[in-house]
């Protein structure tokens, strides 16, 4: 595997997905989550539990190929046992087309046995906030609706709130925030990651901040602490702790 | 002043453990207002089990809870319904023959709807058996309502409530505290921060204790206002957090805030008063005999006050050659 440094407690943190929990990753504009979330993949796949990718903002291909270069998984093999599903586009041209949509998954994951134990992974449904007319909440609906059938819950969502809008409450930006931090509340563990403070760095990607969620857990070692980490050209991803060796 | 302060710490004490009993109907709509940065949902475990103990049948209306919580006996998801719909569910789940609780994990999908209007909401639930403890996301916005003069579903809820409670991290308020006793600017959590990418900050949403901020309102419209933090101790949890020298009353989980071992404690200053604390080249202190003679000098206006006006304070003043007396005006 593609991961030069990754640190266990993390790694333990990232593998422990009880019945119906919730994991929440954000991003911003400067950084990327889909390197993490390529890694709570491959734990669940370990895991032998089936991996359902839904994704609104990066194709298809983008997942197959992630995944064969930073993981080494075969999605096409593992989709023929259906172990991996990776749907993209998901009806984003209407709210009914979205509803339809989810009704049909929702139906498909309750009715097989085989899906009891899935994950899910949402990649930025916020992206359809602004492009169908759709509430946050008939969103978030609809996510819970999707949470009640699968074991747990992985959901990319991007968390600027502040530079994209200079500070003017939209009706776009309120969805957006009513969004976000429902889904924060929701959430038992919440990845954020940001570029540095300090500006850009040739050998930091960015700052990973692992914090609870509203919903956290009564015990979770290794949570409330801070990363830096890394993505190379060839998926090589490293983790470290501020001022730790790499 | 110990007595005042044992005083208040009985009082408010045995109110906060009734609110979160629910028990006498001291507060028949309680609302929790939480954040990302210490969430309700602690509270609302404690307020369960609570309520478990006392035999009242919990109700859990849930938006945003996607697996029955322990310990409740009707669990609805009511996620993706209108109010009118939800309002129609509850009121066939009601029986007000029996003691009960109604719990909302979220009121937000309610509040957004153009057309929703607390009181009559509530209103169908109330019943002298009924308690109902709503959740409310303080920082999420609430979908401003149509009409730009109407105030907003939330501001009716926090009017409507019996008793608000607000919950904090405890890490930040003690990081808070301290910044204040050092005069210096208080440090920001979470959103406050205003940067992109911190939305839950280091320190937030301990499972462990919460503390409240509780405004309990009467009556009488009088409102008591107090701070606890809450342990939120579970059977195994109690070991834990008695390792880690939280609480100070082993057997009580809920305190004063000032009362929790890691809330900063005003500085003893008997020492100072004396003047011998006080670090300066000069002896501001005064003996015993220097304190006599400064009793005993008159002041002069309490010389003017006696019969006849006394011989001090007055302005003697003698005349010289360039002084112009004028007899009308001036008299000596």
């Amino acid at each position: 595997m593609a991961f030069a440094k990754f640190p266990a407690e993390l790694q333990s943190l990232i593998a422990d997905l009880p019945d119906g929990s919730s994991h929440l990753l954000l991003e911003t504009a400067g950084t990327s989550t889909s390197w993490l979330a390529i890694r709570y993949v491959a734990a669940v796949l370990k895991q032998a539990s089936p991996v359902i990718i839904v994704t609104w903002l990066r194709s298809s291909n983008f997942w197959r190929q992630e995944l064969r270069k930073a993981a080494n998984i075969d999605s096409d093999e593992l989709s023929k046992s259906n172990k991996l599903a990776i749907h993209d586009d998901p009806s984003l041209t209407s709210a009914e087309g979205l509803s339809k949509w989810a009704k049909e998954l929702t139906t498909l994951l309750s009715s097989d046995q085989q899906y009891q134990n899935a994950v899910l992974v949402l990649d930025s449904p916020d992206i359809v906030l602004g492009t169908v007319s759709i509430s946050a909440d008939s969103l978030l609906a609809i996510v819970i609706g999707l949470r009640a059938v699968v074991r747990s819950t992985i959901i990319l969502t991007a968390s600027d709130l502040f530079s994209l809008e200079a500070n003017s409450q939209t009706p776009l930006r309120t969805q957006q925030q009513q969004f976000l931090m429902t889904l924060g509340h929701q959430a038992n563990l919440v990845l954020s990651t940001r570029v540095l403070d300090t500006g850009h760095a040739k050998d930091v990607s960015g700052v990973l901040m692992i914090s609870h969620g509203g919903q956290a857990a009564e015990r979770q070692t290794g949570s409330d602490s801070e990363y830096l980490y890394q993505v190379e050209n060839n998926r090589a991803t490293s983790v470290w702790k501020r001022g730790a060796d790499r | 002043m110990a007595a005042e302060i044992q005083h208040r710490r009985t009082h408010n004490l045995l109110l906060i453990n009734r609110i979160l009993s629910c028990r006498d109907q001291v507060s028949p709509f309680t609302l929790i207002l939480d954040s990302l940065q210490q969430s309700g949902w602690p509270l609302l475990t404690k307020i369960i089990s609570r309520a478990k103990i006392s035999k009242v049948h919990i109700t859990f209306v849930s938006f945003e809870t996607v697996r029955k919580p322990a310990q409740v006996d009707d669990f609805i998801p009511c996620h993706g319904k209108s109010h009118l719909e939800v309002q129609r569910l509850l009121t066939t789940k009601i029986q007000p023959s029996r003691k009960s609780l109604l719990i909302f994990d979220t009121l937000h999908p309610l509040l957004n709807q153009p057309t929703f209007s607390p009181a009559p909401f509530l209103g169908t639930l109330l019943s002298p058996s009924a308690t109902i403890v709503a959740l409310v996301h303080a920082d999420v916005p609430v979908t401003a309502p149509a009409n730009v003069y109407a105030a907003d579903a939330l501001t009716l809820l926090r009017y409507m409530a019996t008793a608000i409670l607000t919950t904090h991290s405890l890490a930040h308020t003690v990081a808070r505290k301290i910044a204040r006793d050092r005069s210096l600017a208080e440090p920001a959590f979470g959103l406050e921060t205003g940067v992109d990418g911190v939305v839950v900050s280091a320190g937030s949403n301990s499972a462990v204790n919460v503390v409240v901020e509780m405004e309990q309102r009467r009556k009488s419209g009088r409102s008591v206002v107090e701070w606890f933090v809450v342990a939120t101790t579970t059977a195994t949890g109690d070991g834990e957090l008695r390792a880690m020298g939280d609480l100070r009353g082993r057997s009580e989980d809920v305190v004063l805030l000032e009362d929790h071992a890691a809330y900063p404690k005003p500085a003893l200053d008997n020492g100072r008063e004396e003047g011998e604390g006080m670090d300066s080249t000069f002896n501001l202190g005064l003996t015993e005999e220097q304190r006599r003679d400064r009793e005993k000098v008159v002041l002069p206006y309490f010389d003017a006050q006696k019969e006849g006006g006394g011989l001090g304070g007055r302005i003697l003043y003698d005349m010289g050659a360039e002084d112009d007396f004028d007899e009308e005006e001036d008299e000596i």
